[in-house]
């Protein structure tokens, strides 16, 4: 046996190792950032420190003869330009899941609901919420850009739920149309909450052991699961939750490409349609 | 397009099953044969034997990690047409691995004749013992043939990291032949 024959028997090393290989992307101990982000944060700090102590020490005295400088306008935050966003699939992981949890039905009688649309849905999430981009042949749901909020007896808001759907067709009642012969629907829905109380999924692994996917400096935790639909067979579902811009997200996808649901996830975190996915 | 629409085509003898398949995987592929024959026409030649193995294996099979199950093809494939005896002065990437998979060798079993369909199914035994990090560090290495920068890139780990991981894991490979090897 040589170094060759290992080579060559490593060929035959089984697929699922192969496929893992390919797919997965290591986790980074979160006490790492923590130490790296921890060290930059108070380098800043010692920075603005010695930076406050030295101008206000300095001695004042007679103004300098030379031109007057007018300090720049500050009044105005520069425009935020967002800048092409890359993906690489291979960097991509997704969690085994098994599926969506039962939706929390809150009383009517014993919760307070408020609809939340217009300006107020506007002034409530601070942002729009349509992805900057989509895959082709999907359009709005009727439904977008209103949602609900729950709050309870003793004024908490319990529940702030905007859900918006884009699926490739609707029935005459609003309801998306099931998909030609696969019996499910074709599109992706997106839930977004700044309180966090959003709809949960259950994973095959624990938390703790899920993996994420850094999309733009956003951890991500996606999701792949099978939705059994007769009489077509099965239905790949893809899920995605995560936290930017000040709110929560969660994202549900049945028959898009993956590549598709990456970069519409990439395109809400990052606010712009100029994605490049590479595989 | 997804993989299981792909194998479907496959399964019901359309053409652009092979299409799709370069769409979706061909640079992939390409890449992957390249680290071995460092020829692109080779390479390429390699990647449309894959494609062939594939219409002529699925049907019957249905594989269900369409990626791998092409990979395996295309490597064997490049590892054909790899002319071993030049490789020396040619693929220095392969030639590195080979000195590097070399050192786990027992003394013991450096003059036996080993199946390598039976060496795979030891390696099968040896990958389930390590810890997926480094699982995946080890098959990027001696399986993707990647380089050591590109493997703690893809990863975000330092490269004296990855360095460490694979001595270790060529250790226990080591370790572990003495243990098993022998027997075969």
């Amino acid at each position: 046996m040589n170094g060759k024959d290992l080579l060559m028997g490593l060929g035959h090393v089984d697929e699922v190792y192969i496929q893992a290989a390919e797919e997965k992307t290591l986790r980074k101990p979160f006490g790492t950032a923590l130490r790296r982000y921890g060290a930059m944060a108070a380098c800043f700090a010692v920075l603005i420190v010695a930076a406050t102590v030295f101008y206000t020490r300095s001695p004042v005295g007679p103004t300098p003869p030379g031109p007057v400088v007018e300090p720049p306008d500050i009044s105005q935050p520069p425009e935020f330009v967002p800048e092409e966003v890359t993906v690489d699939m291979g960097q991509v992981y997704f969690n085994d899941a098994i599926g969506p949890q039962e939706d929390i039905w809150y009383d009517p009688d014993v919760y307070t609901i408020t609809p939340l649309s217009g300006q107020a849905y506007a002034d409530y999430y601070q942002r729009g919420l349509t992805p900057p981009w989509l895959p082709d042949g999907l359009s709005p749901a009727k439904w977008n850009d209103t949602a609900e909020q729950i709050t309870a007896a003793d004024g908490t808001v319990i529940s702030d739920i905007a859900n918006l759907g884009f699926y490739s067709g609707y029935y005459e009642d609003g309801t998306p149309e099931l998909y030609e012969n696969t019996n499910a629907v074709k599109g992706l829905s997106l839930s977004a909450s700044r309180i966090g109380a959003l709809p949960q999924w259950d994973y095959v692994l624990p938390e703790q052991e899920r993996q994420t996917t850094d999309i733009d400096g956003i951890a991500v935790t996606l999701g792949v699961s099978i939705c059994p639909c007769e009489p077509a067979g099965t239905v790949e579902v893809i899920n995605a939750e995560w936290e930017s811009g000040g709110l929560h997200f969660q994202l549900t996808a049945q028959q898009i490409e993956r590549t598709d649901v990456v970069k519409t996830i990439a395109s809400i975190i990052a606010g712009t349609a100029d994605i490049t996915i590479i595989n | 397009m997804e993989d299981d629409k792909i194998i479907d085509l496959f399964w019901t003898r359309d053409q652009t099953a092979i299409e799709e398949t370069g769409i979706k995987y061909g640079s992939r592929l390409q890449r992957l044969a390249m680290k071995i024959l460092y020829s692109r026409e080779d390479a390429e030649e390699s990647v449309n034997d894959t494609y062939l193995s594939a219409w002529n294996t699925i049907p019957p099979q249905r594989p269900v990690y369409f990626f791998a199950f092409l990979a395996k093809i295309c490597r064997f494939a490049a590892y054909g047409k790899l002319d071993w005896k030049t490789a020396q002065k040619r693929q220095a990437e392969v030639v590195e691995l080979t000195a590097e998979l070399e050192t786990c060798i027992p003394d013991a079993a450096a003059q036996a004749a080993f199946d390598s369909r039976e060496l795979g199914e030891l390696l099968n035994i040896f990958l389930g013992t390590l810890t997926e990090e480094k699982r995946l560090i080890f098959l990027r290495r001696y399986w993707f043939e990647d380089s050591v920068k590109d493997i703690a890139k893809r990863y975000g780990i330092g490269e004296s990291k990855v360095k460490t991981t694979l001595l270790r894991t060529r250790t226990n490979l080591r370790n572990f032949l003495e243990k098993e090897g022998i027997h075969l």
